[in-house]
């Protein structure tokens, strides 16, 4: 318990002194996991809309992949990733590896499933009348849709919260892509991993107790957005 | 089609079965292998010795040819945990390992004169090199460790991968630095925080340079497109010590097993062992005792 | 030309046009492999105000989905002579989209690439001819049945279809409602086809009437 204790205290130093290390490595986590979420619900709402109302041979399957892709493990993403831009593998004339926009394409595919299977989740169980209501108006498609996605927009927002909580704290792609390099692509997760690593565990409990508040925060927030949205 | 409450009954189970074998007798060894120690009350009642080390001594595989040998003797079991140097320090500072093999003389020093350890005894050593790619665009191959630093810095464009985690390694580096009066700061200068394996694949990746053990360099030669290119000298020796935790610290300490471990080290034994202990056709460590040169 | 109906009808046929605007014959809906509806002939022309009558189940809103074009699944012939745009149904419970009632009501303008301006314009008015005009800005969440109805009712006759067609559009609402709705339905200088059951209907809502009477062996409670 006195661990905690003094990473607790570890951490209100830490921030209160704004620490330019920790203040470095929780600005790199944030526009890592921001941008990697954003690129993913582009494409991601886009194949989500389509899976739930296109029909073409294949799609249960897809989505099934796409359920299952949820859980796949940040080590796993985070090995592949690096087999793929190694040197000697087959994008390694990307020169991605050990670079924030490595980490950023393997945490898109983090955040991919997710927000493809809540987006298909929720607009496969749209009220019927609302296609019907859109069609009968004389909403061409592209209008339908904007429709389809307005009104599911609370899935769509608990899916991106899901998402970037998932991106902020993972450790296995930013670790093994990303290499926990100071000041360029040291993440929060890294960061703490190798401060326990290193014997450090006060500074190690402080960096995952801010990986933490960062999380609850922006949780916090989209809840606060959710509701406001709910009662209007 | 399985009905959805077999299923449920399934799943159960399933869940049951496990948490049972969890908790059983298994329970606590591999709870210790997630915390990498090994329950308080195990050494002092058992045969049981609680060893923390480096990461790059761990994965020279030499203690895969020692520790067996000594388990059997003793009849005992040794769990090691692998950490960075300063994580093993801490783990001897607060007595949860009873002995400790590591390679920072200054910090080794600072832990014997703090009272945290009652034998200090050095058992093998070898060299550290500065690695980097064959065709060595910042040239500096045959220089001594100091000189291709300074060459290094003095370019300012070469990756340099660093340990940058307080490991052996990393202070060695940081004593090369100051040896020479530069403080490495160009652009390309990248600390890793990672272990020694992990940091030459990156210096691979990058095709830069780094400070390695050779140890490490040795197992992972194959993977690696880098290649030692500075000579052997006195400002890179790396002299291992092992070292008996104070057991005044705390009951659980097994100083006897500890001291037992230590005595088997510096035996003829196991410094042929050392010795004759090569990865690729090369000699890894140098033992103290003079079976051959130091 | 008197309509070829084989049901009964009670209120005298005004002079029509030539072409029909609605024909269907022989028209068999189904659900799920079973006929729900049946109906030998109907025919409807332009500028008439049909009401559909028929007991619970008989099947009047999957009659009426069916000149919709939302239902396809069904035997004999449906010929609907609108574009699809000038065609607009009503749904028995309406949804509203996420949003202000007025752009609920503009959705179909807005749609259309009406300009905001102008259909915001045509949005209110039709909300003051049904007596909803104060909900504008009101988000749909906190309306009363009634609101909602008109809401929705509005959002289809700001679209000025050449065929309306409403499903139960006078439920919900009260007896000031019903006048205000059977006016404005009254209004509009198209072709309308409505259903409404149990209430009976304000004279002059409709031209005329068409029953439906439940396919003999089908029990009275089916899908609707």
């Amino acid at each position: 318990m006195d661990l905690l204790w003094e990473g607790l205290i570890e951490a209100f130093r830490l921030i209160g002194r704004f620490d330019p290390l920790v203040m470095n490595a929780a600005w790199r986590s944030l526009w890592i996991s921001l941008l990697a979420v954003s690129l993913a619900a582009l494409v991601g709402i886009a194949i989500g809309s389509l899976l739930a109302r296109c029909k073409f041979f294949g799609r249960g399957a897809l989505v099934l992949l796409f359920r299952a892709g949820m859980g796949v493990p940040t080590v796993l993403i985070g090995l592949v990733g690096y087999a793929l831009l190694s040197r000697r593998g087959p994008l390694g004339p990307l020169d991605m590896l050990y670079t924030p926009w490595g980490i950023v394409a393997g945490e898109f595919f983090l955040a991919l499933p997710i927000i493809v299977t809540w987006t298909h989740g929720a607009i496969s169980n749209l009220d019927p009348r609302v296609a019907e209501t859109a069609l009968t108006l004389g909403a061409n498609t592209l209008r339908r849709w904007r429709t389809y996605l307005s009104e599911v927009r609370m899935a769509i927002y608990l899916a991106l919260l899901t998402a970037f909580a998932r991106c902020f704290t993972e450790l296995g792609i930013a670790m093994m892509i990303g290499g926990n390099i100071k000041y360029r692509t040291r993440t929060l997760a890294t960061a703490t991993a190798m401060e326990t690593s290193a014997g450090e565990f006060a500074r190690g409990v402080a960096m995952s107790l801010l990986l933490l508040f960062g999380a609850m925060l922006l949780t916090f927030a989209i809840a606060r957005l959710m509701r406001t949205e709910e009662e209007r | 089609m399985i009905s959805s409450r077999l299923l449920a009954l399934l799943f159960c189970s399933l869940l049951a079965t496990a948490t049972l074998i969890g908790c059983g007798s298994e329970g606590a060894s591999s709870e210790s292998q997630v915390r990498g120690e090994v329950p308080a009350n195990a050494s002092a009642a058992s045969g049981v010795l609680r060893l923390a080390t480096t990461t790059s001594t761990r994965d020279s595989g030499l203690l895969d040819q020692l520790l067996p040998i000594f388990e059997q003797k003793q009849n005992c079991r040794v769990h090691v945990v692998a950490k960075g140097t300063g994580a093993a320090l801490k783990l001897g500072e607060s007595g949860d390992a009873d002995v400790l093999l590591v390679h920072a003389r200054d910090a080794e020093n600072e832990f014997m004169d703090a009272g945290h350890g009652i034998r200090h005894q050095e058992f093998m050593h070898n060299y550290f090199a500065v690695l980097g790619p064959s065709d060595d665009p910042a040239k500096i191959r045959g220089t001594t460790a100091a000189d291709s630093l300074r060459k290094l810095a003095q370019a300012g464009e070469h990756p340099f991968l660093s340990r940058g985690d307080d490991s052996g390694t990393h202070k060695r580096e940081l004593a090369l630095w100051k040896e020479i009066g530069v403080t490495p700061t160009w652009d390309e200068y990248l600390e890793t925080g990672r272990g020694m394996g992990p940091t030459l694949d990156m210096a691979d990746q990058k095709q830069g340079y780094v400070l390695s053990d050779m140890g490490t360099y040795l197992k992972f030669q194959d993977k690696v497109d880098l290649v030692p290119l500075t000579l052997k000298s006195s400002d890179l020796k790396n002299p291992y010590a092992a070292i008996v935790v104070n057991g005044e610290k705390d009951s659980r300490i097994n100083t006897e097993l500890a001291d037992a471990l230590v005595d088997f080290l510096i035996s003829a034994e196991a410094q042929r062992i050392i010795g004759e202990y090569e990865i690729s056709g090369e000699q890894l460590f140098a033992p103290v005792l003079s079976l051959g040169q130091p | 030309m008197k309509p070829t109906i084989s049901m009964r009808h009670n209120v005298t046929v005004q002079p029509v046009s030539e072409k029909p605007l609605i024909a269907a014959k022989d028209l068999a809906v189904k659900k799920q492999g079973t006929t729900i509806c049946h109906v030998p002939e109907l025919t409807i022309t332009a500028g008439e105000r049909v009401g559909i009558m028929g007991g619970n189940g008989s099947g009047k809103t999957t009659l009426l989905r069916v000149l919709a074009g939302l239902e396809h699944d069904h035997d004999g012939i449906c010929q609907v002579a609108t574009e699809p745009r000038e065609r607009v149904f009503v749904h028995q419970a309406p949804y509203l989209m996420r949003g202000t009632v007025l752009f609920n009501v503009a959705y179909g303008l807005a749609a259309r690439g009406v300009a905001t301006a102008e259909r915001n314009a045509s949005a209110h008015s039709w909300l003051a001819q049904l007596g909803v005009d104060q909900l504008d800005d009101r988000r749909i969440a906190n309306l009363s049945g009634g609101e909602r109805r008109r809401v929705a009712l509005a959002r289809a006759f700001c679209l000025s279809p050449r065929l309306l067609l409403l499903d139960e559009p006078l439920a919900d609402l009260d007896e000031a409602g019903i006048e205000t709705v059977s006016a404005a339905i009254a209004s509009l200088e198209n072709t309308t086809v409505l259903i409404s059951s149990p209430i009976p209907l304000p004279d002059g809502l409709v031209t005329r009437t068409v029953s439906i009477d439940s396919i003999e062996g089908m029990p009275a409670a089916s899908l609707d």
